[in-house]
């Protein structure tokens, strides 16, 4: 695994490659190239890789934005962004959009096990019931 | 020369993810090929401004990009984007035609073991062990096909973009069965 020193390495080397083919094509190989423009395009296109949104990197140099954005400072990612994980049902994960959204969904869900699950087996067990995501991931 | 068929890049992860949100794709250049958990799938579509959520699963690299020039041989010849031929010398030179015709010059080729590289006229070629043998690919820059983000242990989650434009596929036999192949 690269470690992020060398991906930067890398990256420099993706955009100095893009900038020197721009450059190959605005101006003719074996002529001495105009410091001064040369310098200008340069600036240009190091200024809009410091600055420019990722997807606007992306249309032109998808290089470019794929190892800027393994770059980028990932927090240990959650699988749904800003998503709270209700529970699983069969294998299959339930999502809410936000805490709140993730404790309805829950006390809908523990109501109606309930109403399925006859009240005389709920009594019949010495240990008080957990409810059904407790269970899963208490 | 580069063998591979997309951009590679390693992953510097933290905990390796379950999947890949947020990539950033050039938005128009769909429709995408991308990792699914189990194989690969069509995305008509990025999301917003350009981006993509990839599936990580483990699989070698080469297996992958088999089954991507698999793929979108079969899907370029069910969409007739004029991007599969033969692979004879007037297949390569339809080929070249064909990335020309998007303004993609500067073609490599990428051939299997069987591929006959003697039909071939003079232009930059890589031998690819994971092509099925008769086959072979033409790519321009990588950076235009898409990317294949790494993550250890053979887990990684791929994209690609413009392959209607940007793979030419020359096939030959078989294909990702390997039953078939020889």
């Amino acid at each position: 695994m690269k470690d992020p020193s060398e991906i930067r390495q890398k990256l420099k080397q993706a955009q100095y490659r893009h900038v020197k083919r721009i450059l190959r094509g605005r101006f003719p190989q074996g002529a001495d190239w105009p410091r001064g423009e040369v310098d200008e395009i340069k600036d240009e296109y190091r200024a809009f890789f410091q600055e420019a949104p990722l997807h606007e990197i992306a249309r032109d140099f998808p290089d470019v934005a794929a190892l800027m954005w393994v770059l980028e400072d990932q927090p240990d990612q959650a699988l749904v962004v800003n998503g709270t994980l209700v529970g699983s049902m069969g294998g299959v994960m339930l999502w809410a959009d936000s805490g709140d959204e993730a404790d309805t969904a829950r006390e809908m869900i523990d109501q109606i096990i309930g109403d399925l699950v006859p009240r005389d087996s709920q009594l019949a067990t010495d240990h008080p019931q957990k409810s059904w995501w407790r269970r899963l991931f208490g | 020369m580069n063998p591979n068929l997309l951009t590679v890049v390693e992953h510097p992860y933290k905990r390796r993810p379950m999947m890949l949100d947020g990539v950033p794709v050039p938005r128009d250049s769909g429709p995408f090929l991308i990792t699914s958990t189990k194989a690969t799938m069509w995305v008509e579509r990025a999301f917003g401004e350009g981006f993509l959520r990839l599936a990580v699963r483990q699989q070698s690299v080469g297996e992958l990009f088999r089954d991507l020039v698999t793929e979108v041989a079969a899907e370029g010849g069910r969409q007739d984007w004029g991007n599969v031929y033969p692979p004879t010398t007037d297949g390569v030179l339809e080929g070249l035609k064909h990335l020309h015709y998007y303004d993609l010059p500067d073609a490599t080729l990428l051939y299997g073991s069987d591929f006959d590289i003697g039909a071939v006229p003079d232009m930059a070629r890589a031998p690819a062990d994971w092509l099925p043998p008769s086959w072979g690919v033409l790519v321009p820059d990588r950076a235009y096909v898409g990317t294949v983000y790494l993550l250890g242990d053979n887990f990684l989650g791929a994209v690609v973009h413009n392959p209607s434009r940007g793979i030419v596929v020359l096939r030959g036999g078989g294909g990702s069965d390997p039953n078939l192949n020889g």
